[in-house]
């Protein structure tokens, strides 16, 4: 206590004394069964605490013996109190009276301490007497003693006890409140705690482990991996706690960085430009100028190559639910291959140019719906053909013959570059320097977005927040905002024929170079141009959230993200960022790639186009299976002038049969010292690669095997 | 009765009845904040409006019977105090000081938005979901809340009973914040609790968990 100058001040009452009662009392209270009698004795007791007690009037009872009784109990209310006795003397405490541990302060006397003793033996005893009896008038009996003696307290020993109280008070909160409350407790408490909870006793753990709503959310805020991206297996779980261990366990997999993902790099296409790739739950697909499409699985086996194609493959699109694959390309067709069987089902022609880009969509009035943009600048709509056995390829020369065409959305004046569509709204970028919108159920163009200086290379369409994104050759994003612009409301925009939008609500600046890659996912939009510069965006204020230069301004080819992880692919640069942290995780896993022309992920492996000594490669790199970076050791002795100098090597192993030199000492027979060299170009960057295949025995042996323990804290 | 249902509601009071049998008297605005009680009370004007009035308070009584069957004495006991008028809700198994601070609460946060109590539970769970994510604990509550580790568990208790989400919401902030950033070893003092793991338990627990320690 703060005030404690007058420590020999008798405490008649005051504030202190005041909430202590009030606490003593209520763990009573909190113990004892609520019996009607009780209950009534407690009314009984708080009004006396109110009224004598604390307008410091002495404590009533009836001295018999050793024993007192309070009178409280033999009559009903007022009447039994009869305020003649004083209690004299404290109940006996030697019965009593074993572990007693006093908490005082040093600046208390000695002839305080025998006091403040008593009274912690009386609070002992009271509240365990409290817990094991039933009798009613062992707790008033006690009670009144109680108070009895904490009114000759003074204020130092008051406040050790208001101490001691608080210790023994502490109760867990576990024990009191029901799971759906204890359920919000933990949510509120980020993944480190939960996991500090878990070690405090078996029942936190049990508590904490099997709360499934607890460890669904806990997977929904740490968001991992979206469920889309993890293979099925994951259903299997049986209980949530153990699905966001396996979550868990794959993204660190990705984040651990003393060790690195095995790398299979497999080939697949004999030109050096591959134009698509994509993943599926169950395959891998490529497809590039060769006219081919190469289906893997996802180990990276070439199941199948699909052959049709007269021209180069330009856009391909794949539909999970029915797993069929939607191609298009120079040839001016589209073909739609089932990938169960491997076989082209259809081949769509039409459009009188190349096919730049295809999507799908679901419209109301026709189901699932293809969707291709062409150089002849115009949108063609197809019904999406239901798989049935087919024998044979079904080619449809003409749209007037072709049962599955919908129909033309034309009004561009140059080729469509690109699209973006959600439902019935699909945004078209294209050549002519305009965006515009359509509505797909009405077949009709609904608004034309102009304000490009030139080509529009990429769009996006955020249907949540109703807005469009688009860049063109001016290294500037446009926003649209379809909602909020000041001479129209959405409104107008779902109900009228035709609006102009004459310029972009706002314009995000910061690249420096044609913007040509654009993506939303969630509430991230991420951009990235020439200058290798790779930038996200917060879709909702336009903050920037990351940003990234590739070195050397070499153009960005190709990144892929999710909530945390970026991947970002350029010539000759393949980096992999931490969105959480900001940290440069990975960066030249791929060294020998020329240029990553498309990168794919799922919670296991990142696939990655890749160009390597002109011909095109899909690239593996599986974090199931990582590889510890484990050192090795490489002694190479020489005899030099009749002194023997040993060159000792250490590699780090990259993959199964890479080894990245890392450190050399040379030694020094002489001499006996090891002289620590780190030339220049070991540096983490430029490094030299040794391959070694198979490892040779003998001259390379592990590094645990040596004392180097500087090397050793990389294992495991 | 004599007087419109519409007036009659208005003027109705609101009488608590706490654990002990003290009144708390409240105004229904405030106490609308309980689901709990927010639904008996429209579950009695609509028996007021259907049948007689006498029959109101004794329904009333069945519904927190149904609930907490313990406590029938305490009810039956309390259901021959009901005035006419008044509605008087027992609340047997609140204490008396409890309810007091609950309504000191609720009075703070009169003008606070008040959540849509849909009858779905769905919507009511998401609202709170929303509530948590966005609010952090505001400083009047962490002042309300600072008091003794037994009396924040029975208002927490109480407003899981009441159903008064943002109090409870409230209360689990306050003991998150109790243990956030915190040792287990210092998470077992705050509350009293013994370790009853082995060495070789606790040893396994933390390499199950290490991957956190490792950012």
């Amino acid at each position: 206590m703060k005030n404690s100058k007058n420590p020999n001040r008798y405490l008649p009452i005051n504030k202190v004394f005041e909430t202590t009662l009030k606490k003593v009392y209520k763990s009573t209270d909190y113990f004892s069964k609520k019996t009607t009698n009780s209950y009534v004795n407690e009314k009984v007791l708080d009004y006396y605490i109110k009224e004598k007690l604390i307008n410091n009037s002495t404590i009533v009872s009836q001295t018999n013996g050793d024993k007192i009784y309070p009178l409280l109990e033999l009559g009903s209310e007022t009447d039994s109190f009869q305020l003649t006795s004083k209690i004299e003397k404290i109940a006996p405490i030697n019965e009593i009276h074993t572990s007693s541990k006093v908490i005082l302060s040093p600046e208390n006397s000695d002839s305080d301490i025998s006091t403040s003793q008593n009274m912690e033996t009386d609070i002992k005893v009271f509240s365990s007497n409290e817990i094991n009896c039933d009798e009613h008038s062992i707790s008033s009996k006690n009670r009144l003693m109680l108070f009895d003696s904490l009114r000759s307290l003074n204020r130092t020993e008051l406040s050790d006890l208001i101490q001691s109280l608080k210790a023994t008070i502490a109760s867990d909160f576990t024990e009191i409140l029901p799971q759906n409350v204890l359920t919000q407790i933990f949510s509120n408490l980020p993944i480190n705690d939960l996991k500090e909870c878990m070690l405090v006793n078996t029942s936190y753990k049990n508590i904490i482990q099997k709360d499934e709503k607890l460890w669904a959310q806990v997977i929904k805020q740490e968001n991992y991996f979206k469920d889309t991206l993890i293979p099925p297996s994951i259903f299997e779980f049986n209980s949530t706690y153990k699905k966001f261990k396996f979550l868990e366990q794959k993204f660190y997999n990705w984040r651990t960085k003393n060790e690195i993902p095995e790398t299979k790099i497999v080939n697949a296409h004999d030109v050096d430009v591959i134009t698509c790739i994509e993943l599926t739950p169950h395959h891998v697909i490529t497809a590039a100028d060769d006219t081919l499409i190469n289906i893997y699985n996802h180990t990276g086996d070439l199941l199948k190559t699909l052959r049709g194609h007269e021209g180069g493959v330009w856009a391909l699109k794949y539909n999970t639910t029915t797993n069929q694959l939607i191609t298009a390309g120079t040839d001016r067709t589209i073909r739609i291959w089932d990938l169960d069987t491997f076989l082209c089902t259809h081949v769509f022609l039409g459009h009188t140019s190349t096919v730049r880009c295809l999507d799908l969509t679901d419209i109301d009035n026709h189901g699932r719906v293809i969707i291709s943009g062409s150089r002849d600048s115009n949108v063609l709509l197809w019904k999406l053909p239901k798989k049935i056995e087919y024998d044979d390829t079904s080619i449809y020369p003409l749209i007037e013959n072709n049962s599955f065409y919908i129909g033309t959305l034309s009004g561009h004046r140059d080729s469509v570059r690109s699209m973006s569509v959600h439902k019935n709204i699909l945004v078209t970028g294209s050549y002519d320097r305009t965006c515009r919108i359509w509505d797909l159920k009405k077949m009709s163009c609904i608004a034309v977005l102009k304000g490009h200086g030139n080509r529009v290379y990429a769009v996006c369409y955020d249907h949540v927040r109703q807005k469009v994104f688009s860049t063109s050759t001016d290294f500037r994003i446009f926003v649209w905002d379809l909602k909020l612009d000041s001479r129209y409301s959405y409104k107008d925009f779902e109900n009228n024929h035709q609006l102009t939008y004459s310029r972009p609500s706002m314009i995000l600046n910061g690249h420096a170079g044609l913007v040509g890659l654009l993506e939303l996912k969630g509430d991230i939009l991420c951009s990235a141009a020439a200058d290798g510069s790779v930038k996200g965006w917060d879709a909702n204020d336009h903050k920037v959230l990351f940003h990234y230069y590739h070195d050397g301004t070499v153009p960005s080819s190709s990144f892929w993200f999710d909530d945390n992880f970026l991947i970002l692919g350029s010539e000759s640069q393949f980096t992999i960022c931490d969105l959480r942290t900001g940290e440069q995780l990975y960066s030249n896993l791929l060294s020998n790639a020329d240029n990553v022309w498309g990168i794919r992920a799922n919670g296991d492996c990142i696939y990655a186009a890749i160009v390597q000594d002109h011909c095109s490669k899909l690239a593996i790199l599986d974090f199931t299976k990582k590889v510890s970076s484990n050192k090795y050791r490489y002694r190479d002795s020489d005899v030099n002038g009749g002194i023997s100098v040993e060159t000792e090597y250490m590699m780090e192993r990259r993959g199964k049969s890479t080894l990245r030199l890392i450190q050399e000492r040379k030694k020094d027979s002489r001499r006996n010292i090891l002289n620590d060299i780190s030339p220049p170009y070991l540096g983490s960057d430029v490094y030299s690669e040794i391959y070694v295949e198979p490892l040779p025995t003998g001259t390379v042996s592990e590094s645990e095997t040596d004392n180097s323990s500087q090397y050793d804290e990389f294992d495991n | 009765m004599s007087l419109e249902t519409g007036n009659e509601q208005s003027n109705a009071k609101i009488i608590l009845l706490s654990g002990e049998g003290i009144e708390h008297p409240v105004e229904e605005e405030l106490i609308n904040k309980s689901i709990l009680i927010n639904n008996l009370l429209q579950q009695t004007k609509e028996a007021k409006t259907s049948s007689s009035s006498t029959n109101a308070p004794s329904s009333l009584i069945d519904d927190i019977n149904d609930i907490d069957d313990e406590e029938d004495e305490v009810a039956s006991n309390v259901s021959g105090e009901a005035d006419q008028e008044n509605i008087v809700i027992p609340i047997p198994n609140v204490r008396s000081s409890i309810l007091t601070k609950i309504i000191k609460w609720l009075e703070h946060h009169k003008k606070d938005p008040v959540i849509s109590f849909s009858s779905s539970n769905n919507t009511s769970s998401t609202s709170t979901d929303d509530l948590r994510r966005t609010d952090p604990l505001d400083e009047w509550d962490k002042q309300f809340f600072t008091m003794d580790q037994e009396m924040m568990y029975e208002i927490i208790l109480a407003s899981n009973y009441l159903n008064i989400p943002q109090l409870l919401d409230s209360g689990c902030k306050m003991i998150a914040n109790m243990i956030r950033g915190k040792s287990a070893e210092e998470i077992r003092q705050i509350f009293n609790i013994e370790n009853d793991f082995t060495k070789e338990e606790e040893e396994a627990i933390r390499r199950e968990n290490e991957w956190a320690e490792q950012i």
